[in-house]
C-alpha cells in the first residue's frame, strides 16, 4: 500500500521531470525510484516513448494558395483596417436596445388601438365591386371585376384606378373595430407540391350576387404570403385535399365570402395607389393581385374557405394592419392570420 | 542596384513581429503578408493537429488570418504576437469542434473514432506522397489519431508544448489558464495518449 502510493505520487511528476521541470531534490527522488522500481521505470520507458512519437510528428506543408485566399478576401474588403469600436460600445448597446423596446411597444400599441376598415363601410361604399365567389365548390373559371360590371348606374364607369382609390377612401374614413395580427411559420406539410393555379384556376367574379352589407363581420382574413400568383385574376385551386383539422370553425354570424373578398380588394387597391406595384412583376395598367385559396381549403370549397379566412397572397405582398394596405414582405413563407381584435 | 521593392522584402524579412504589427495597423498590406507567411505553417498544423481534417484546417487557417488582420488595429501588444495568433486559431478549432458535436456523425467518422485501422487501411491504400514510406505514414496516422482520441483542451495543451514549442506561460495566455492547470492537463495528456498507442508499439518497431 505504501509503495502504491509512492509509485502514484512519482509518476504523477514524470511528465515534469522529463521537461525538466523538477527541482534537483524532487529529481533525484524520482531517479531514485525509477532505479528502484521495474513497473514505475516501465512506465517511464513508455512515456518517454510516446513523447517521442508524438515530437516525431512532421509538419504538414502548408496547401498552397491560402495566403492568396486570404488577400483575396481581404481586398474585397474595405481597404483600411478593421473599423474599431467605440470604447464605451456596451453603452451604445445598451441605448440600441432600449430605443428598440421602445419602438416594439409602440409599434403594439398601435396596433392594438389602429382601427382598421371595417368591410361592411367598404362594401357600402362600392357594393358593385365586391367580387363574388362561387357557391359551389366545383366552380368553373370566371373572370375578374369588370369596370362596366361593377357601376352599372353610371354614364362613364370609373376605371379600376378611380375605383380602388374609392374604395380605399372610403375604408380609410371610416372606423373600424381594431385587427389583431400574427404571424406564424408555415408549417412544411402545408406546402403544396406546385402552385395551386396551375392546376385548374377557378377565377371569382366581381358582380355575381350583391352582398348584403348588413352582417357585421366577426373574423376577418388569414393572409398567407406563399406562391407568385398572376395578377388581377382571383385563382382558386379545385383539387381537394385534406383540411387542416387545426382551423377554426366559421363563428355564427361572420362575414360572408363577398366580404372579406372587399375588403382584401379594397386594401390591395389602397395599396395600388399609395405605392404602385413594379411593372416588371404586375405588368401594365392597376394591380390586383389575385387571391387564391390555401390547397387545404379545396375541399371545402371557395365559399367556406373564404369564411376561414385563409388565403394566399401574391409573393411579396403582405398585410399591414397599422396602415390598412399592403406592404411588401420578404419572406414568402410566412401566414399573416388577420382577425379582429377583442 | 536593388530596387526599392526588393530592399521592402528584404527588410520585412528582418524586422520583429512588433515592428510588423505596427506597419500593419498604419494599412501596410506588404506587412500583413509577412506575416502570413511566418505564421501560415503553425497555424495550419495547429488547425490540422485540433481538428484531424486538412480542408477544415485550411479554412480555418483562412478564417483565422482574417481575423488577425481585422483585429491588428486593436492589438496593443499586451501578449507576443504569436501567442495571439494561436489564441485566434485554437478559438477557431474549439469552434469548429463545437458546431461537430451539434451534428451527426457520418459513419466513416465513427468508425475512424474507435479504432486506427480504417485510418491505417487509408493511408496504405492512398499512399499520397510517395517520397514518404508507408510505415512512417502510418505511424504518423496513428499518433494523429490517438490525439484526437484525447478531450480538446488536453489536445490543444499537448499540441502546443511538445508540437509548437511554447512555454507554459505561453499556452496559459492562449488558453486563457493558469500554468498549474496547463502542467496538469499535459501531465494527463501524455499519460492518456501513452494508454492509446501502446497496443499499436509494435507498429511502430
Amino acid at each position: 500500500m505504501w509503495k502504491r502510493r509512492t509509485c502514484l505520487n512519482i509518476r504523477a511528476q514524470f511528465s515534469a521531470w522529463l521537461n525538466g521541470d523538477l527541482s534537483s531534490p524532487a529529481a533525484e527522488r524520482v531517479q531514485e525510484h525509477v532505479t528502484e522500481c521495474p513497473d514505475c521505470a516501465r512506465e517511464l520507458a513508455e512515456l518517454e516513448w510516446t513523447l517521442s512519437q508524438v515530437r516525431r510528428l512532421e509538419p504538414l506543408p502548408v496547401p498552397e494558395g491560402l495566403r492568396a485566399v486570404v488577400r483575396a478576401r481581404l481586398a474585397e474588403e474595405v481597404h483600411t483596417p478593421a473599423r474599431v469600436l467605440p470604447k464605451q460600445w456596451w453603452l451604445a448597446l445598451a441605448g440600441g436596445s432600449i430605443a428598440a423596446a421602445i419602438c416594439g411597444c409602440w409599434l403594439l400599441w398601435h396596433l392594438i388601438t389602429q382601427p382598421l376598415p371595417s368591410p361592411e363601410i367598404s362594401i357600402a361604399q362600392a357594393p358593385e365591386a365586391i367580387p363574388q365567389p362561387p357557391v359551389t365548390r366545383n366552380m368553373g373559371a370566371v373572370s375578374p371585376p369588370s369596370p362596366q360590371a361593377t357601376s352599372p348606374g353610371k354614364m362613364a364607369p370609373p376605371s379600376p384606378e378611380e375605383k380602388a382609390s374609392k374604395m380605399a377612401e372610403a375604408i380609410l374614413k371610416k372606423p373600424a373595430r381594431p385587427m389583431a395580427v400574427k404571424t406564424r411559420p408555415l408549417r412544411p406539410q402545408r406546402k403544396p407540391k406546385e402552385p395551386p393555379q396551375r392546376r385548374s384556376p377557378v377565377s371569382l367574379t366581381s358582380s355575381r350576387t350583391p352582398v348584403s352589407p348588413s352582417v357585421p363581420p366577426k373574423r376577418t382574413a388569414v393572409a398567407a404570403v406563399r406562391e407568385p400568383v398572376s395578377q388581377t385574376t382571383l385563382s382558386l385551386p379545385t383539387q381537394p385535399r385534406a383540411v387542416s383539422p387545426s382551423l377554426p370553425d366559421r363563428p355564427e354570424g361572420g362575414p360572408d365570402a363577398a366580404e372579406i373578398l372587399s375588403r382584401m380588394m379594397a386594401l390591395v387597391a389602397l395599396d395600388t395607389r399609395r405605392s404602385p406595384v413594379p411593372s416588371s412583376e404586375t405588368g401594365e395598367g392597376l394591380a390586383i393581385p389575385s387571391i387564391s385559396l390555401w390547397p387545404e381549403e379545396k375541399e371545402r370549397g371557395p365559399l367556406e374557405a373564404l369564411h376561414q379566412g385563409r388565403f394566399l397572397l401574391p409573393r411579396g405582398l403582405r398585410m399591414a394592419p397599422q396602415h390598412g394596405g399592403w406592404e411588401r414582405y420578404a419572406d414568402p413563407r410566412v401566414i399573416v392570420e388577420v382577425s379582429e381584435g377583442k | 542596384m536593388p530596387t526599392s521593392d526588393y530592399h521592402q522584402v528584404w527588410n520585412l524579412t528582418e524586422i520583429p513581429d512588433k515592428e510588423l504589427v505596427a506597419r500593419c495597423q498604419q494599412g501596410d498590406r506588404a506587412a500583413f503578408d509577412e506575416i502570413m507567411a511566418r505564421y501560415e505553417s503553425k497555424v495550419y498544423n495547429l488547425a490540422y493537429r485540433l481538428l484531424n481534417n486538412q480542408d477544415d484546417a485550411f479554412d480555418i487557417a483562412q478564417e483565422a488570418f482574417i481575423r488577425i488582420y481585422r483585429g491588428l488595429s486593436r492589438f496593443r501588444g499586451s501578449s507576443t504576437l504569436s501567442t495571439w495568433i494561436y489564441r485566434i486559431t485554437l478559438n477557431l478549432c474549439l469552434d469548429e469542434l463545437k458546431r461537430r458535436k451539434r451534428r451527426p456523425l457520418s459513419e466513416t467518422e465513427l468508425q475512424e473514432d474507435d479504432t486506427p485501422e480504417p485510418l491505417l487501411e487509408r493511408v496504405v491504400d492512398e499512399n499520397s506522397d510517395p517520397n514518404v514510406a508507408v510505415e512512417s505514414q502510418a505511424r504518423q496516422a496513428i499518433v494523429q489519431w490517438a490525439l484526437t482520441q484525447l478531450p480538446e483542451h488536453h489536445r490543444a495543451v499537448i499540441v502546443l508544448y511538445d508540437l509548437e514549442g511554447l512555454s507554459y506561460t505561453e499556452i496559459a495566455e492562449v488558453l486563457h489558464t493558469n500554468v498549474g492547470t496547463v502542467k496538469s492537463r499535459l501531465n494527463r495528456a501524455r499519460a492518456a495518449l501513452k494508454e492509446l498507442l501502446q497496443p499499436y508499439r509494435e507498429l511502430f518497431e
